[in-house]
């Protein structure tokens, strides 16, 4: 630990100093009695000061919580020697809030004692945090000895789930048993249709009415309910924020709340993560996937990049065939507009939620400002209709919707586009 | 001397309330100039309540500080509290001790050249022992 003289140390020696010269100058002795408890002071707290030796022993080397979670960070501190008092003080990264950052307490000999503080998470993200501060002061507080330890925990903060109802369903299903009625016939729970047995069927497939009316055996069909693949493709090429939130916000939000759904209902979940730094994430089912996942959407972060990308540079595994891809964009970069027309050129069935920048930007001041602020949203409103007219479903996502409002809506239009190609 | 006290005291609240830690001695300091420059002025016989007036300078002095430390949320262990306000308490009643014990010995000693030239010395030396100490630790 490394010493530091409290403020007071040079305050009373100045103080001492003063009065006892003051004394001698103004022949007054009282002076020199108002010096002897500060003199007494310094002389028994400096002459009584030992360097503390602390250990320090950190808890919990990893932490797991979801956003408005609290969770205790702790250390155990042995010292060689008692200590009347020892402050030990923690900070917080922004992003998690420590109520009561510093914490007085008493140290017996060889005796461990735990620190703990309650740490209230109130953003997701990734963070590094448990780095203490400690100040032992000396008997009388003239000295403290100081010891910094770094922030080594890492505290990992999953956004809060949203409650998710109704999940825009994919066009085509994957071979796996899942919750989606396909349209093919075979083995399943929803009736499909009526035929001639055949050698072979299980006696169980009779439909014993029909047989008899129609006399001859007839076996039931049935619409197999299987699962799908859907990626989430996240747009980290630019984040529109304020102090309130952002469009990286919001979109690591929709794609935890939206993951999290589709692996409940036993569906393969992928993420493509296409920015300034290409992040994926294969396409898997279950719960390692769900923590797999959400591990990668908090540390998506916008990495500033000028080059140009596109589709090319996404590893064929991470977009299998036939999978609904949603993607997560505020529209805003060229080079993600320009993947999504190639993605639909290419046949992925897609579907934008457009994760609008509107609320996050203040409207520019004078004429000028109200007229580029009205072309840009046209533009924003013109983009929109051009997806719309290649059949991918748009829609607009501001902070004053749930996720599930808007997924929907989006449920809602490709089920008319649906009706409407057939 | 009670309007300088006064003005100390409010200047020790100010401090506290500014949480300037180091502010704490000066205004501590203020209060001592006030009561040095109304001896010098009222001169006349010894003051016998000087003792009393240190005890309570170190007092305010160290629960000024106290109050500083205090003003940022912090969770005290139990115990810690009481000794610290018992280790205050009875360092100002040493101090007035050793402090009653000065103003004894300079009635029965004589003034005069040597015993101001050995009081200057004493001064002296007592800083040197001071600063070697605070650099010791």
């Amino acid at each position: 630990m490394t010493s530091v003289p409290a403020a007071k140390l040079r305050g009373y020696a100045l103080l001492l100093a003063a009065l006892v010269w003051g004394a001698i100058a103004l022949h007054r002795p009282e002076l020199v009695a108002l010096a002897a408890p500060f003199g007494l002071l310094l002389a028994v707290g400096l002459a009584a000061t030992v360097p503390p030796s602390v250990a320090i022993e950190p808890g919990e080397d990893e932490l797991r919580a979801i956003e408005g979670d609290e969770i205790a960070l702790s250390a155990t501190l042995t010292s060689a020697e008692p200590l009347g008092r020892i402050t030990v003080e923690t900070q917080a990264p922004p992003g998690l809030h420590v109520p009561v950052p510093r914490r007085v307490l008493r140290l017996e000999a060889g005796e461990p004692a735990e620190v703990a503080f309650d740490v209230e998470c109130r953003r997701w993200g990734g963070y590094l945090a448990g780095g203490l501060r400690l100040r032992a002061p000396g008997p009388l507080g003239l000295i403290a000895f100081e010891q910094a330890v770094p922030p080594g925990v890492r505290v990992r903060v999953y956004p809060r789930p949203e409650e998710v109802r109704a999940l825009p369903r994919p066009a085509a299903t994957h071979v796996g048993a899942g919750n989606y009625v396909t349209r093919i016939r075979g083995e399943g729970l929803e009736f499909a249709d009526l035929r001639p047995h055949v050698p072979g069927d299980r006696l169980r497939q009779v439909n014993w009415r029909v047989s008899a009316r129609r006399n001859r055996l007839h076996v039931n069909e049935y619409h197999p309910e299987r699962n799908a693949d859907v990626v989430l493709f996240l747009d980290s090429f630019t984040d529109t924020a304020d102090g309130s939130g952002g469009t990286i916000d919001l979109t690591v939000r929709a794609a935890a709340a939206v993951s999290r759904a589709y692996l409940r209902t036993r569906d393969r979940v992928g993420i493509v993560g296409f920015g300034g730094v290409l992040r994926w994430v294969l396409p898997s089912s279950g719960t390692t996937q769900t923590y797999r996942i959400l591990d990668s959407l908090i540390d998506t972060q916008v990495v500033a990049s000028y080059a140009w990308r596109d589709v090319a540079v996404i590893p064929g595994r991470t977009l299998p065939p036939n999978a609904l891809v949603l993607a997560l964009s505020p529209l805003s970069d060229a080079r993600m507009r320009t993947a999504l027309v190639d993605l639909r050129a290419r046949g992925v069935d897609l579907a934008v939620i457009d994760i609008s920048p509107l609320p996050f930007v203040s409207k520019p001041p004078g004429d000028l400002g109200d007229l580029a602020w009205r072309v840009w949203r046209l533009q924003r409103e013109q983009l929109g209709s051009q997806y719309r007219a290649m059949g991918v479903p748009v829609v607009e996502w501001g902070s004053d919707r749930s996720v599930d409002e808007v997924l929907a809506q989006i449920r809602e239009v490709r089920r008319y586009a649906r009706t409407v190609r057939t | 001397m009670v309007a300088a006290a006064a003005v100390a005291g409010v200047a020790l609240a100010g401090v506290v309330l500014a949480r300037w830690e180091a502010g704490v001695v000066w205004s501590v300091a203020l209060a001592a100039a006030a009561y040095a420059a109304a001896l010098a002025l009222a001169g006349g016989p010894t003051d016998q309540a000087a003792p009393l007036v240190a005890a309570g300078l170190v007092i305010a002095a160290e629960v000024g500080q106290w109050a500083v430390e205090l003003a940022r949320p912090a969770a005290v262990d139990r115990g810690i509290v009481p000794r610290r306000a018992a280790s205050i308490l009875l360092l100002a009643a040493a101090g007035a001790a050793a402090g009653a014990a000065l103003l004894l010995v300079s009635h029965a000693a004589a003034g005069g050249i040597v015993l101001t030239a050995a009081g200057l010395v004493a001064a002296a030396a007592a800083m040197m022992l001071v600063t070697r100490l605070a650099r010791g630790t």
